[in-house]
């Protein structure tokens, strides 16, 4: 009897052992999840790697990492919203939205941003995005065109910028910096300007030299090259 | 004695699930609607217009096929901007069904519209035709969150490739000096 009992005693303390290994192996399990799901908020909000652009002199930049936050704010919410509680949330990540609002504070330019093609730009105080060109913060080469003079004029004053201004990019969603490398003038069947590119640059295009008026145009075009910096502020309406 | 220890060690550890199971719970949830964002570039002649200029789509990921749009860009270069809100209805075939539910423009309502609903059927190719104008489009188009192109490009259709042999001409009239915005 007594032997009978101590077996069932050791029986039963063997399955307790058991369950409280398995207990064990999942509590260790739990927490390790737990602690993973930490550490990656943890370096989305604070992401450690730098981002570095190489532009053509062999200068690295330090980009901006795109901040992880949404920004829900009311400025930023692209469509009027019914109540708060139920807004379009702008993407954590980099989108591609298109340019807004062009500013150079060097030359007190700011002036909106449309689509537009080559041969139909805006006809208004705007700045012609071309079709086809890149998204603002994104790898290639963002064209951006605008009047010299006229009635639309906006880039009266584009030959007055200098290398290092910046150049400010608004869309919905984020303000962005590009930094001016390279000012030259070149002729009107210089394509190459508009080219594609890997870089993640902008091109600002206007027309300079003496006035033809056989052709009307000008005989040269200005050509503003500025390298991406990252992005100045989330919240690009705001 | 071991068999007490067995019992403890068992529920301390269940206790700590319970407690990490807890600790997930807690972490902090968005309650704003989830979207998906698809950028539509679109350069169309038709109809004695032309229209260059983005729609900014976000499509609702929850399945309630909400979208909230934008248009922003030019009518005959002229600049314009318009949002409003619709639905896209998808079938398992393919076809969406888009209806339009609120356009926000000036002294304009829905009733005006030729047509507030439109459904596009499989096998379309990426040519549509809208109020009789062929149109090319560049990119998938899917319901949300099944991998739709993040940027879709709409032309006239049989426009081809673009060849560009001269830089804009941006000139103005040397007599008429622009006006800096102040």
């Amino acid at each position: 009897m007594k032997g009978r009992n101590i077996s069932i005693f050791w029986h039963h303390s063997f399955v307790m052992v058991g369950l409280a290994i398995a207990l064990i192996l999942l509590g260790i399990g739990a927490a390790y999840m737990v602690w993973l799901n930490m550490l990656r908020d943890q370096e989305r909000l604070n992401p450690s790697t730098e981002r570095l652009l190489e532009v053509s002199d062999g200068q690295r930049i330090p980009l901006a990492q795109p901040d992880p936050t949404p920004v829900p704010t009311a400025e930023a919410v692209p469509v009027a919203a019914p109540d708060p509680g139920n807004t379009p949330e702008p993407s954590a990540t980099l989108e591609m939205l298109p340019p807004e609002r062009l500013i150079i504070p060097s030359i007190n330019v700011d002036w909106p941003i449309t689509l537009a093609d080559v041969d139909h730009l805006p006809k208004f105080r705007g700045v012609g995005w071309i079709f086809g060109s890149a998204f603002p913060g994104m790898p290639g080469n963002m064209v951006l065109t605008g009047h010299v003079g006229g009635p639309y004029a906006t880039l009266t004053h584009l030959h007055r910028v200098q290398p290092g201004d910046d150049i400010l990019v608004q869309t919905e969603a984020a303000m962005h910096r590009y930094r001016v490398q390279t000012i030259y003038e070149t002729t009107p069947n210089d394509v190459l300007a508009m080219a594609p590119s890997d870089k993640t640059i902008a091109t600002l295009i206007t027309c300079s030299g003496d006035w033809i008026p056989e052709r009307q145009t000008n005989e040269r075009r200005l050509i503003v090259v500025a390298a991406y910096e990252g992005i100045v502020q989330e919240g690009g309406k705001g | 004695m071991k068999r007490i220890s067995a019992v403890r060690i068992g529920l301390f550890l269940a206790l700590c699930l319970l407690f990490s199971s807890a600790v997930a719970e807690e972490r902090p949830t968005t309650v704003s609607l989830s979207t998906e964002l698809l950028t539509v570039l679109a350069d169309v002649e038709g109809l004695g217009h032309r229209m260059t200029g983005v729609y900014i789509i976000r499509r609702a990921t929850d399945g309630s096929g909400r979208v909230f749009w934008r248009f922003r860009g030019m009518l005959d270069g002229e600049f314009e901007e318009v949002d409003g809100e619709a639905f896209e209805r998808w079938s398992l075939d393919g076809d969406v069904t888009v209806e339009l539910t609120k356009f926000n423009y000036p002294n304009f309502t829905l009733d005006k519209l030729p047509a507030r609903r439109m459904t596009l059927m499989p096998g379309w190719d990426g040519l549509i035709v809208i109020a009789g104008v062929p149109l090319a489009v560049k990119g998938e188009f899917k319901a949300p969150t099944a991998g739709s192109s993040p940027v879709l490009v709409v032309t006239n259709a049989g426009r081809g490739a673009r060849v560009i042999t001269e830089l804009p001409n941006t000139a103005g009239s040397p007599n008429l000096e622009g006006v800096q915005q102040p």
